[in-house]
């Protein structure tokens, strides 16, 4: 595989994480919309809202280190898709990179990171607030989210390459039919939950009480670029979640298995209070985390 | 060669005790000489490292002196990491006291650094290793706060302590191997007197490099010693020296023991995680990067602890990228304090604006610690978990240790954006400043750089300095070929191109300044939000609330809990002292009485 190739492959691939996942995204919107009584928007609502964001003006608050605050949507973004093309290289054309998931874990908290530092550059208070929580919630749920990547190692006979994972649930079943495999999906997807900071865990954003938090001072493309971020992490993350526990992602049945995720997660964030961060940290440091914990002692079983 | 690795001792020696005697302030003629010792010996070094790298000698030693691929690759370390200081100092001292005192001590301690890791006779290493101890107590006393004389002594009674150990600790070694050097030992680690002997030239080791129990002189010396001193001992010399005795003890001189290796990983993982959270609620600068100066240890523990090949590279990779970076953020530090005149967090802030050039090498640096891809410490930790990855294999319970290190990485993201937002970012609490001068800014930018190239081209450092090293010991040439990133790396150098193309089409657009939005109010300064703040949340959850009330009655400080049991006897053996010169005279009759009654009585 030449440069020229990889170049070509990666930036197809991020054209299809961006429409799929913004098409996953506009589903989303229906059906929060369809349980709560409402028409909702068309599905196509989120390509709209980004092409225009990307023709609109981009404010800049006085305060703000303008640097940072433009860099760190980008890096976010770029992130996210760096993370999806390794998925999808592992998965479609079975490159093995060693220790590719570890990769992958550490790439995947670069766009908290990246809200982070935008929102703390932009010099608003009510940004702040956010970036204190959004780093708080990724030491939370990272916890139990690591330790769940840590036995799929374990289980997949101590290799770290996404491939190698795969091939051996071809093997052996799929993890999630184990005891330790079932709870370690259980805790991985709560984790997810908290990755993608969806409601019961969108303490960071919380428009209600500081108005969008983090992202309170982006505009125009800036904030299409984190919009963008998220959807593309609500492609990764359940394709993730499947590659360590439901033995990848193969034809319609993996599309099914992306579905049940889907509709998992969508029904949660719609049924479900936003918690306060206290009790995020609790949940996640407590009970979550005790679970994972539990679950490697069912690793030979 | 004795005669070549006595002369690069001799030169930075002397050198430095006529530093020591030149008083006068003019000619900058210390700085002079300094600056030219520490590049003729970073020249030396790449000599030495080039010219054995030629021959392929694996080893090569004397009675006096041990040169194999780990001691070339110190040296080249130490005169690195000397060469940057002095080339900072020289910016940061300008026109402090004593400075003859400062730039002599620096090379007497390069000398004696460079003598510790050469030497093979354990006499040598004794000697230069209390040297060092000495010279570290004498440049933390050059700070001016008041705590200085305090905790200097803290610190000398803690490393000097572990130096008795160590000489302990080499007794055994000469009684068990019949033998005075280093290459000629190796010892099966199972007696108790082999156990008792590693323990005791371990804590030497942990005692410099700041494990946890034994870390606590780090913190304390944090906001009393001068800046480039703290950049020298904890951040870089001692880190490299206390790794390579640790090195040498666990992988050389005894041999591999398992119930060994469990202890040694749990204080690995233990120091990881407390420093880490004791680092999260500090709210002065140099003492929260001290507290990262004794976490970071943790990983390379852990990573040669493991004793696989990968692991080893990885400890050893994040001992060079660890004294880099940590290098680069004291050195951030120092600027910030020496251009507002104040290291509190509380008082600080938005001073990305005023000093770019600082904000943008102490963040590489940051990114580098927090091991965020593509900077070096995330390929070094990377190596780490590899290691402990295969060696879980062998023993379960080394998942503690992987989630640990891992989570502690989370945790050192979280305490670096809380500097970074509350020191750079966040809003400006004082009035404008100027970014520090050139010498102080070369030193940083060009480590930072060095941070970013020895992560995107990796396997440069690694192939160069660390292979030759687990090559002599394992004989393994092929591991690199199960160790390749390099799609990956690929992946994220494409994307950076195409952000930097996509950055471009935008600054094309019009961006407008408007005042922030604060939900349509005005903003009062009691409204905002200090970071040193953030981590309160953390602080007060049940998990870590104990914890951090342990901390604060300074139940984990072995020094002062050694100090309260040697008072508690002391008060006892006081109360004998009442003064009374009837009390005495009763005791030494009794006494006498006693004595009588056993040797002639019965």
């Amino acid at each position: 595989m030449n440069l020229l190739n990889i170049i070509l492959l990666f930036i197809g691939w991020s054209v299809f994480l961006v429409v799929a996942g913004l098409f996953v995204l506009g589903i989303e919107r229906k059906i929060a919309a369809r349980l709560q009584w409402r028409v909702g928007p068309p599905i196509w609502q989120n390509f709209t809202d980004v092409i225009k964001l990307s023709g609109k003006e981009i404010l800049i608050p006085e305060k703000a280190n303008k640097l940072v605050f433009i860099i760190a949507p980008f890096a976010a973004f770029l992130s996210a898709l760096v993370s999806g093309v390794i998925i999808i290289l592992s998965l479609l054309y079975g490159k093995i990179m060693p220790g590719d998931l570890i990769l992958l874990i550490y790439l995947l908290t670069v766009p908290s990171l990246c809200l982070f530092l935008g929102a703390s550059a932009s010099g608003n208070i009510l940004a702040s607030v956010g970036a204190s929580r959004e780093i708080k919630l990724v030491l939370a749920y990272e916890l139990p989210f690591i330790a769940a990547m840590i036995l799929v190692i374990f289980k997949s006979g101590f290799s770290t390459s996404l491939y190698n994972i795969i091939k051996i649930q071809k093997e052996t079943g799929i993890n999630f039919l184990s005891v330790a495999g079932f709870l370690g999906f259980f805790i991985a997807f709560l984790g997810i939950i908290g990755k993608l900071g969806i409601v019961p865990f969108d303490i960071a954003e919380a428009e209600t009480e500081i108005a969008g938090g983090v992202l309170v001072e982006y505009s125009g493309m800036l904030l299409g670029f984190y919009k963008m971020t998220r959807a593309i992490l609500f492609i990764v993350l359940p394709v993730l979640l499947m590659v360590c526990f439901l033995g990848g992602f193969n034809g319609w049945v993996g599309l099914l298995k992306y579905i049940v995720i889907f509709v998992l997660l969508v029904l949660i964030k719609n049924t479900n209070p936003r918690v306060r961060i206290d009790q995020a940290l609790r949940f996640y440091w407590g009970f979550t985390t005790i679970i994972i914990f539990i679950s490697f002692l069912f690793l030979r079983v | 060669m004795d005669n070549i690795i006595t002369f690069f001792i001799a030169v930075p020696f002397i050198a430095g005790l006529l530093c020591l005697f030149i008083k006068r302030p003019a000619f900058y003629l210390k700085e002079a000489i300094s600056l030219l010792i520490s590049i003729g010996m970073f020249v030396f070094a790449i000599g030495l490292f080039g010219f054995s790298l030629a021959i392929k000698t694996s080893g090569y030693a004397t009675e006096l002196f041990w040169i194999d691929s780990l001691s070339k690759f110190m040296f080249l370390c130490i005169t690195f990491f000397t060469l940057a200081i002095i080339v900072y100092s020289i910016g940061f001292m300008k026109k402090a006291p004593k400075l003859n005192q400062f730039y002599g001590y620096i090379l007497l301690t390069m000398s004696a650094s460079i003598g510790a890791v050469f030497s093979n006779n354990i006499i040598l290493f004794i000697v230069f290793w209390g040297f060092l101890a000495i010279m570290l107590y004498l440049l933390i006393g050059l700070g001016e706060h008041p705590d200085t004389a305090e905790f200097a002594k803290k610190s000398l009674i803690m490393v000097g302590g572990s130096d008795s150990l160590l000489i302990l600790g080499s007794v055994i070694l000469i009684f068990l191997s019949k033998s005075f050097f280093f290459s000629e030992m190796k010892i099966p680690l199972f007696s108790t007197t082999a156990i008792l002997g590693f323990f005791c030239l371990l804590s030497a080791a942990f005692v410099k490099a700041g494990v946890f129990p034994v870390h606590t002189w780090i913190p304390d010396i944090a906001e009393s010693a001068p800046v480039p001193a703290l950049a020298f001992f904890p951040a870089s010399l001692d880190k490299l020296l206390g790794i390579y005795l640790f090195a040498r003890i666990y992988l050389d001189i005894f041999m591999f023991n398992p119930d060994i290796q469990i202890i040694i990983c749990f204080f690995g993982s233990l120091t990881i995680i407390i420093a880490v959270l004791m680092a999260l609620n500090q709210h002065n600068m140099k003492k929260l990067l001290s507290y990262h100066a004794v976490s970071q240890v943790g990983y390379m523990v852990l990573g040669i602890a493991s004793a696989t090949p990968i692991g080893i590279i990885g400890g050893l990779f994040h001992m060079l990228n660890n004294a880099l970076y940590k290098t680069g953020l004291f050195f951030g530090a120092g600027s910030v304090e020496k251009q507002t005149k104040t290291d509190h967090m509380d008082k600080l802030g938005g001073l990305a604006k005023y000093m770019p050039v600082t904000f943008f090498s102490f963040l590489f640096a940051a990114l580098a610690i927090s091991g965020v891809p593509p900077f070096n410490g995330f390929f070094s930790k990377w190596f780490i978990y590899q290691g402990l990855i295969t060696e879980a294999k062998n023993n379960p319970s080394f998942v503690l240790w992987i989630v640990a290190a891992m989570f502690g990485s989370a945790l050192t993201l979280a305490s670096f954006l809380k500097i970074i937002h509350s020191v750079f970012l966040g809003h400006s609490k004082q009035e404008k400043v100027k970014d520090s001068s050139l010498w102080m800014l070369v030193p940083m930018v060009v480590i930072s750089i060095i941070c970013l190239l020895f992560g995107v081209l990796w396997w440069i450092p690694v192939r160069t300095f660390l292979l030759p090293i687990i090559h002599t010991r394992l004989g393994i040439m092929t591991i690199l070929g199960g160790i390749s990133l390099n799609l990956g790396i690929m992946l994220i150098i494409i994307a950076l191109i195409i952000g930097l193309i996509l950055y471009l089409f935008m600054t094309g657009k019009t961006f407008r300044k408007v005042p922030s939005f604060i939900g349509g109010e005005q903003v009062n300064p009691d409204m905002e939000m200090s970071g040193t703040e953030f981590y309160r949340t953390i602080e007060e959850t049940d998990f870590f609330a104990p914890l951090y009330r342990f901390a604060k009655k300074k139940y984990f400080d072995i020094y002062d809990i050694v100090k309260s049991i040697i008072e508690y006897f002391g008060n006892i053996l006081k109360k004998v002292q009442s003064g009374v010169l009837n009390t005495y005279i009763t005791w030494i009759l009794f006494g006498v009485i006693v004595l009588f009654l056993l040797f002639f009585g019965v």
